[in-house]
């Protein structure tokens, strides 16, 4: 072939380039459309955070930072096929960054599309391999599917990565668990709990090793029942954390303010409570959830008020007359503990804390709730008969609650109906095996009546439960009375 | 270096070497070609979890082929799971790598006898007796092994070694009993035998003997006073059971289903109910089409609080079977201890279509003033 002259040559390599020239002149794909809201599933507090950060995202919608953010307040508020849409969007526009695509992913797994999830964390994990978190869901989902040498892998490439990781290790004696090296998992998870005690999934992974190993008992049964709902964790990616702010709507903030109060934090309960009820003014639970951060906070004339409230919005709703029994009877026990109020005084709180369940039980006659209430009241003013009763028929329309069972020992005891007593203590200990009190009073009522043997095993198993407990001491002087007097007279006789 | 090549050095090492190589090939053919093939040990129909516990001890080897424990576990793993000729190969491999594991040559025995090889059992055993001459539990199991070819005074010697480390083993003192009589020593069986009852006082196997022991002792109004109370006693049971923790350590691997099923009811009758759980789940992975499973996890979520899930497995067990009754009333009754009034009426009302007289379902309708 004759050579080309230079200018040809020049010609020739610029027409071939042209088209790579041109190309990189065309203008970038435009940024994925933002996903519409119409028509969904979501109450109006969800809405509204939803719409927020939509606002936010059409600001600049090329932006992946608000694309992600986006998505995540979809996530957080149920809607994930939305936030795939927006993940997928993120994902686009971030480029280089693995952390969308990985979002992207796990929401996937969570709406059972398992396998594109899988593929997409292959895929992730082949091009970004020092991103942790996909490395860990992606061990895990193969564990999930059976896959346990797969899961052994991705094990092995995580734990070059993060090797002290509390979570990953956790996931290496899960691994190890279900392929059968029970003592290899005892190993890792005595050692994971011992660093961290709040991570509940290793301690229901510890109790379920305990049991492959053909260890049982209280113990273990007790940390399987502390932990029966607990979830996996991952390893976090940058944004895991903020996943929560943006949860939001009706029912979460009930969630919300249920576990502020049990907190001890009424105060900020109450005020979230008055903002949903400023949006939500017709639902009860609302109020009521006000009402009872109220009386966590000791805040007497405000549960009144919202008690009152309620009563007056829906005269048939019975849990404010609940509410009110309950807040009475507190009232009364608080009053008496002073020593300083008269008795009559104390009783008033109690009369109108069975005066409440008398009108709640007009309307849910057959509730065991209201008769619980009414025999508390009763039994606080002493009218052990009539106590006697709805304790009687709270039981029999709710057989599996242990604190009926233990008012009804109480009130029978002191009627001197001693085998209501023991037939209420017993039913109390067949229903919950682990209740200390039950298995003290059962000891205590053994240890009266004389039987030694009966007595010292109660005691045994109060010991076992708790050797702290205080009844355990009191428990322990009868049992060793009791053993002093037969001795003495089997001296005697 | 991989397992070739490292059996290739062992060869080129010497000829005490090649023996114990060659040994090892006998027992173990699948390691000296390399790898052990995970196929070759799994049956149809066997259950996942099973499947996982077996490979995964595979792997492990694989990672550690110079481990003894490690072929152990995989020993332990397969006789958990009754793939008995296997199990023996695989003690024998754990042995070739620690002639003196008491755990592999004890449990090895074992299987040799359910395999019905007892004279291979006793060789097993007696390399533990040579070295631990009153190892009790070995001692126990040798003393059976003369007891069944006859041979009484061996045999009673070797359940009193037995006896005098485990003093109050009801089974050791059956087993003393036992032998006491065949010797024709009815008096000295009796004290044995009367010992068992006081710790086992419904067990039928002791009790036939006591009455034989009377026969023998010539009191047969004894004898007649046992025979009548073998007769009309029905809650007499073999209640005897050998606690043997190295078996245990063994048996505990199983992780079928009907075994999980067996731990989960056992947990059940005694209130440990989160345990009942843990055990009915991992036989739920293995017989996933089981209605029953899924009822039974079911009600245990309801006594633990967390209904809104049993309603799930109750949904489940009804969609596997939608003729179990027992399903839609547990859904009935976690409807119930939801607040949902309503529902669960419904559900207890269907469960009357299907079984008019079905009494958990009636009582709750009248609970619940609908009936």
């Amino acid at each position: 072939m004759a050579s080309l002259s230079p200018a040809r040559s020049l010609v020739l390599r610029l027409l071939l380039g042209l088209p790579l020239f041109v190309g990189g002149c065309t203008p970038p794909a435009p940024p994925p459309a933002v996903v519409a809201l119409n028509n969904l599933p979501v109450d109006s507090l969800q809405l509204r955070m939803i719409s927020e950060q939509r606002r936010k995202t059409s600001t600049d919608i090329s932006d992946p930072e608000l694309r992600g953010s986006l998505a995540m307040a979809l996530e957080a508020n149920g809607l994930g096929l939305l936030a795939i849409e927006e993940y997928r969007a993120a994902a686009i526009l971030a480029g280089n960054d693995p952390l969308w695509e990985y979002r992207e992913a796990s929401v996937r797994l969570d709406q059972g599309e398992t396998k594109p999830a899988l593929d997409q964390l292959v895929s992730i994990t082949e091009r970004f391999p020092n991103f942790a978190p996909a490395w860990h869901k992606l061990a895990a989902t193969r564990l999930d599917l059976g896959d346990d040498s797969g899961a052994e892998d991705a094990l092995a490439q995580l734990q070059k990565q993060v090797p002290e990781s509390i979570r990953v290790r956790t996931t290496a004696a899960e691994i190890l668990l279900i392929t059968g090296d029970a003592p290899g998992a005892l190993k890792i998870l005595e050692k994971v709990t011992s660093e961290d005690r709040q991570y509940e999934w290793a301690y229901m992974l510890l109790g379920q090793t305990y049991l492959r190993l053909g260890q049982t008992g209280q113990i273990i049964e007790n940390l399987l029942k502390q932990t029966v709902d607990s979830e996996r964790k991952y390893e976090e990616d940058p944004r895991e954390r903020q996943l929560r702010t943006f949860r939001a709507g009706r029912e979460f903030e009930k969630q919300v303010c249920r576990t502020l109060i049990q907190q001890n934090r009424g105060d900020v309960a109450a005020a979230r409570l008055i903002r949903a009820i400023a949006d939500y003014p017709g639902d009860m639970s609302l109020r009521l959830l006000l009402a009872q951060a109220h009386q966590a906070n000791e805040n007497e004339a405000a549960t009144l008020k919202v008690i009152n409230e309620m009563v007056r919005i829906d005269s048939s709703f019975v849990p404010a007359y609940l509410l009110k029994a309950d807040f009475e009877i507190q009232r009364g026990d608080r009053l008496a503990e002073t020593g300083a109020a008269n008795n009559k005084d104390v009783r008033s709180h109690y009369s109108v804390a069975s005066g409440s369940a008398l009108i709640a039980m007009r309307y849910a006659p057959d509730d065991w709730r209201v008769h619980f209430a009414r025999g508390r009241a009763e039994t606080k003013l002493n009218n052990d008969s009539s106590a006697l009763t709805h304790l009687k028929k709270a039981r029999e329309l709710e057989p599996e609650s242990v604190e009926i069972c233990l008012w009804l020992f109480e009130v029978s005891w002191r009627a001197k109906d001693k085998s209501l007593a023991m037939d209420s203590i017993l039913a109390a200990i067949e229903i919950d095996t682990t209740n200390i009190f039950a298995w003290a009073n059962l000891g205590m009522l053994h240890s009266i009546e004389g039987n030694l043997e009966q007595a010292q095993a109660a005691l045994n198993r109060v010991k076992e439960l708790d050797p702290v407990h205080p009844a355990v001491q009191s428990l322990q002087g009868r049992v060793d009375t009791l053993r002093n007097k037969l001795q003495t007279s089997k001296q005697g006789g | 270096m991989n397992s070739d090549q490292r059996s290739c050095s062992q060869i080129a090492s010497g000829v005490p070497a090649l023996l114990t190589l060659l040994i090892a090939c006998c027992w173990c053919p699948t390691t000296c070609s390399g790898q052990l093939d995970s196929a070759s040990f799994i049956v149809e129909g066997m259950e996942s979890p099973v499947i996982r516990v077996i490979e995964g001890a595979i792997r492990r080897i694989e990672r550690e082929p110079d481990s003894y424990a490690r072929w152990y576990q995989f020993a332990a793993t397969l006789d958990a799971h009754e793939l008995l000729e296997e199990a023996a190969t695989y003690y024998q491999k754990a042995l070739s790598l620690r002639p003196d594991h008491v755990e592999s040559l004890y449990n090895c025995g074992l299987v040799f006898e359910y395999l019905g090889r007892n004279d291979d059992a006793k060789k097993s055993w007696d390399q533990i007796l040579s070295k631990d001459p009153g190892h009790p539990h070995t001692n126990f199991r040798v003393g059976e092994y003369h007891f069944r070819n006859g041979d009484l005074d061996e045999a009673l010697a070797c359940f009193q070694t037995f006896i005098v480390d485990q003093p109050e083993s009801a089974m050791g003192h059956s087993r003393i009993g036992r032998t006491l009589l065949q010797l024709n020593r009815p008096d000295e069986a009796l004290a044995e035998l009367n010992r068992v009852l006081e710790s086992e006082p419904l067990d039928r196997p002791t009790l036939v003997s006591i009455a034989q022991a009377y026969l023998r002792s010539g009191d047969r109004e004894k004898a007649q006073q046992i025979q009548q109370q073998l007769k009309d006693d029905e809650s007499l049971f073999d209640a005897l059971a050998l606690i043997d923790p190295l078996r245990a350590a063994v048996t505990v691997r199983a992780v079928n289903s009907n075994t999980c099923i067996a731990r989960a009811e056992k947990h059940e009758r005694i209130g440990e109910y989160a345990c009942a759980l843990k055990e009915y789940q991992l036989a739920a992975v293995g017989q996933p089409l089981n209605a029953k499973i899924e009822d039974r996890i079911g009600k245990l979520l309801v006594r633990l609080d967390l209904s809104a899930d049993a309603i799930l497995h109750f949904d489940r067990a009804i969609a596997l079977d939608p003729t179990l009754v027992n399903a839609y009333h547990n859904r009935g009754f976690a409807r119930e201890k939801l607040g949902q009034r309503k529902e669960a009426i419904a559900e207890y009302l269907h469960v009357l279509e299907m079984e008019p007289d079905h009494p958990l379902s009636t009582e709750r309708l009248k609970k619940l003033g609908e009936l």
